[in-house]
């Protein structure tokens, strides 16, 4: 077994405070007998059930105000296996933009993890939080993004290490008002029991700064590049009545001309 | 596995499972759970298990890894949503200081007593990842199994997790000691 920490003081003292038994006592033995032959005379029932872990990702397209721009139709359905724990705790609601270098990289594992062709679009976003890193890149072959551990940005990844969507056929955007901002994808994941959301889409001409205000209360930087924003945060637990689940994030857009406008959502 | 091995076949595979697996699983339970409620808990799993037999791997450290998890989740459901990160916390005995005997190493009773007080400050989830590994004594790929995870994700996680214990074991240096009862630490 490899070791499980190089601190072998720590392992060992570990081990001293283990606070199960050795071995059975004579009335666990004993016990386990009775267990065994009550489960023995149960008649066994087929496989039934679910196995729990897998989780569907949906991905929306909701339109913000201003209005004049039509519902779109919900994009087909990516299903993501992903595995986690509150492993966001380095997360910062202010990204870092990463260097062209590890963006790259990122680019790399992204594509490797979501099963897209590498057709060398380079990345459009690219930004770490805390010890994770987020890009977002886009191709002929369509708009792919990732959310992935650092340690895990230019390995090939296995399974559940890049949280991320994929839409072959985003839209143009030309669209965008001047000062509006159009949430292309609004993207819900579970990862290790926790939720987390990702917020892309389009802006307007002069918006040079995004601020989502999550159902939970948090304040993200949206990274803005070539008219395109993102935004990911953690949600908190996987439940059904989670706000972060059910209810959309609002947005403050900031304009070239230092004003801000705060828009709702809507549809 | 043939789903329709014959019931004394049935019966006899899955008497080997639990006479194989019973102590690990009550030990991997009862780091968890008070002692008087772990075997209930493991009677649940292994009923499960008898039920579910076509589903366990025939290896018997994967079907290990495989009660494990079912324990882990029969442990999450038990608890009410908001309780569900702490039903996968792990205990440990109490570190009273004792009195150093012959042949006990001063480093490791120090330690003893640092990894008891830092414990209780890591996360269920940082308490659980340590423990499959250095008390369950599960491998990165069976821990990872439990978990229901990679076992790449699996590596990240415990390392983020030894991270966080040195970080409680080694305090800043301008950090105040704790004042329990000093111990000997005279070198031998």
């Amino acid at each position: 077994m490899t070791q499980c920490d190089p601190d072998l003081l720590t392992t060992a003292a570990l081990r001293t405070l283990d606070p199960a038994d050795p071995a059975l006592t004579d009335d666990q033995a004993a016990r386990a007998e009775t267990t065994l032959a009550r489960i023995l005379a149960t008649p066994p029932e087929p496989s039934a059930g679910p196995v729990p872990g897998t989780v569907r990702v949906k991905r929306r397209r909701r339109v913000l105000v201003p209005a004049g721009l039509a519902g779109i139709a919900a994009v087909a359905a990516s299903t993501l296996l992903v595995g986690g724990g509150s492993a966001f705790g380095s997360w910062t609601p202010t990204p870092q933009a990463l260097d062209a270098d590890a963006a790259a990289r990122a680019a790399t594992t992204c594509r490797a993890g979501m099963g897209v062709p590498d057709d060398g679009a380079p990345f459009v976003l690219a930004e770490e939080r805390g010890d994770w890193t987020y890009v977002l890149l886009a191709g002929a072959a369509g708009d792919v993004s990732c959310v992935m551990d650092n340690d895990v940005v230019g390995d090939d990844p296995g399974p559940g290490e890049v949280i991320g969507g994929y839409d072959p056929e985003p839209p143009p955007a030309e669209q965008v008002a001047p000062g509006g901002l159009d949430e292309v994808s609004s993207l819900v994941a579970v990862h290790e029991d926790e939720v987390v959301r990702l917020s892309e889409g389009v802006v307007g001409r002069d918006v040079v700064g995004v601020t989502v205000h999550t159902p939970t209360g948090l304040e993200v930087e949206a990274s803005l590049a070539q008219g395109r924003y993102a935004a990911w945060w953690p949600g908190g637990d996987a439940q059904g009545d989670n706000p972060e689940i059910a209810d959309a994030p609002s947005f403050t857009v900031t304009l070239a001309d230092g004003t801000t406008r705060d828009l709702g959502t809507a549809g | 596995m043939d789903p329709t091995t014959s019931p004394p076949e049935r019966e006899q595979r899955y008497r080997q499972l639990y006479g194989s697996a019973y102590a690990d699983l009550l030990r991997f339970v009862s780091r968890r759970v008070h002692p008087t409620h772990a075997e209930d808990v493991v009677g649940d799993v292994m009923l499960v298990a008898w039920r579910r037999l076509d589903d366990v791997p025939v290896d018997p450290s994967d079907a290990r890894a495989w009660l494990f998890g079912v324990a882990r989740k029969t442990l999450q459901n038990a608890r009410r949503r908001e309780e569900r990160r702490d039903a996968v916390a792990v205990r440990l005995s109490e570190a009273r200081p004792v009195p150093a005997q012959h042949g006990d190493d001063p480093d490791l009773v120090a330690r003893r007593i640092d990894v008891a007080a830092a414990w209780p400050r890591l996360s269920a989830a940082e308490q659980e990842v340590i423990s499959l590994c250095v008390l369950d004594g599960l491998s990165g790929p069976e821990a990872a199994v439990v978990l229901g995870i990679s076992a790449t994700a699996f590596r990240l996680r415990l390392s983020r997790a030894r991270r966080s214990l040195r970080r409680h074991l080694d305090p800043a240096p301008d950090d105040q000691r704790s004042t329990s009862a000093p111990l000997e630490r005279n070198p031998r």
